[in-house]
């Protein structure tokens, strides 16, 4: 094993982790912004 | 003059009742034999081993072509109970819900029975093998292994009734839950087979699988019996 | 976005801030891997907390059995996705330490094994929630979320049984190797930090699922009324 290469998998381990968890984040964003614009589409709804 | 509704009672009728369809029609079984036969041959054409190889890899490709054909046969398990509205006169009636899971889970073990009775020899026959350990062993393992495949893919057959692209949802949320037993019953029969090591401890794994996930499956049956 | 909710965000930012820290320049060097080993205070934690969220999805899964109640539903789904998260996480660090080290990418390591197989079961139990039609998905999620978890400990026994018939490198130290003292305090600061990530996204994800069961009931609602 060469220790002086392993730097580029810590790296690449550390950007997996943080892909994951953005990713992750990301589908919360945009579910969290359907779930808005659904509920204001009810109530424009229920208003007519 | 009828029995009392016991538990005991209720599932020897119930399987009395699908033994009884399923040999007048014969559609189900000819159809699972066939299929057996065709997964034999084509792994036969897959893989050319010697007799020694053949011992290592034949528990394998056997449980692997038993699962497939497995879940064949529990795809259709509850069908003929949902075409014919059984489950609902059944959840209307007083009698235990444990008692329909008991009584279709021993009739598709039955059933895979059959099929292994089927493509055991066929194996035997085209991988030219002999075993180095005991038979009886090899009757514990399958019985063992058997069972747990079947109570797991009845439960789960049950579960997937109402999903979307059932027949891939069966195998889909049964092979996981299944891969501990897989493994113990692919190792147990190549350790007997081969004589290499000591079967024991898996056969203890699947004895402790089959007890655990029977008890399970027989509490949560009744939840998932009316959620259908 | 409540207050609280404001204030655990900054919270679980500065923890992963000296996580980082933590696991990158104050943990000592690994006597024979050297720096990659510095991904284990990742690989670790994480596996550690999607553990920990299958254990809440199982409880979930039984409360909701119990009571049948929306919250607990919300949670065992929130519970479930977060955890997979975390767990593809183990999935993919994983090789990324093994193969500096041990040159290849896989080895059936028995706690890499272990960990794709309850992967596996949490994918499918994930299928089935989404796939599933009808208003009975949840009791049937809850009965197949208990299976799931009922089968974790013998996954467990039955790979590392079968490791132990047919040796391999392990990935991450054998049995016998303990962690210098001065590792552990890494470990647990990054724990700390990923637990409360954690935190914030089965929250977050558990009042989307009640908000969308909500708004589903609304729409079957104002259908009923329009008819």
């Amino acid at each position: 094993m060469n220790p002086s290469n392993g730097n580029a998998y810590l790296y690449a381990a550390y950007i997996v982790v943080w892909a994951v968890h953005s990713l992750y984040a990301y589908s919360l964003l945009g579910r969290a912004r359907r779930i808005r614009r659904e509920a204001a589409e009810l109530e424009s709804q229920r208003q007519r | 003059m009828s029995a009392a509704p016991t538990l005991w009672n209720i599932t020897r009728r119930s399987l009395a009742k699908d033994l009884r369809l399923e040999w007048r029609s014969k559609d189900a079984i000819n159809s699972m034999l066939f299929f057996a036969l065709l997964v034999v041959v084509i792994f036969s054409f897959g893989f050319d081993p010697t007799a020694e190889e053949s011992r290592r890899i034949a528990g394998g490709l056997l449980w692997v072509a038993v699962l497939f054909a497995t879940v064949v046969a529990l795809n259709q398990t509850w069908t003929r109970e949902l075409r014919n509205q059984v489950l609902d006169a059944y959840r209307l009636s007083p009698a235990p819900p444990q008692a329909l899971f008991l009584s279709k889970t021993i009739g598709n073990f039955l059933f895979v029975a059959i099929l292994e009775v089927l493509m055991v020899p066929l194996f035997v026959v085209f991988y030219n093998l002999r075993s180095v350990g005991p038979v009886w062993q090899l009757l514990v393992v399958a019985a063992l292994a058997t069972w747990a495949l079947v109570v797991n893919g009845t439960f789960f057959a049950a579960l997937s009734i109402r999903t979307r692209s059932r027949e891939i949802m069966l195998p889909l949320i049964l092979f996981p839950i299944s891969i501990p037993a897989l493994l113990a019953m692919v190792d147990a029969t190549t350790s007997i087979l081969t004589g290499d090591n000591s079967p024991f401890f898996w056969m203890r794994l699947l004895a402790v699988y089959d007890v655990v996930f029977t008890a399970v499956s027989l509490l949560l049956f009744e939840p998932v019996l009316n959620a259908e | 976005m409540t207050k609280l909710y404001k204030a655990l965000t900054a919270v679980t930012a500065l923890l992963l801030v000296y996580g980082f820290y933590q696991a990158w320049y104050v943990a000592p060097m690994e006597a024979t891997m050297g720096n990659v080993q510095r991904i284990f205070y990742y690989h670790l934690p994480s596996a550690w907390v999607a553990f920990l969220l299958f254990f809440v999805n199982f409880l979930a899964s039984v409360w909701y059995l119990i009571r049948r109640t929306d919250s607990a539903d919300a949670l065992a789904l929130a519970a479930a996705e977060v955890g997979v998260s975390f767990c593809t996480i183990v999935l993919l660090t994983g090789p990324i330490w093994a193969r500096p080290i041990w040159g290849i990418w896989w080895t059936w390591d028995a706690r890499l094994t272990s960990t794709l197989v309850l992967w596996l079961i949490y994918v499918s139990y994930l299928v089935l929630r989404h796939y599933a039609t009808g208003g009975q998905v949840p009791v049937l999620a809850a009965a197949l979320g208990i299976f799931g978890f009922v089968d974790v400990p013998i996954v467990y026994m039955a790979i590392r049984w079968f490791r132990t018939q047919h040796p391999q490198p392990v990935i991450g130290g054998g049995q016998g190797s303990g962690l210098d003292p001065a590792m552990w305090v890494a470990v647990l600061w990054n724990l700390a930090a990923f637990a409360m990530l954690a935190v914030l996204f089965v929250w977050a994800r558990y009042r989307q699922a009640l908000a969308e069961r909500a708004l589903e009931e609304a729409y079957i609602q104002a259908e009923g009324e329009a008819r």
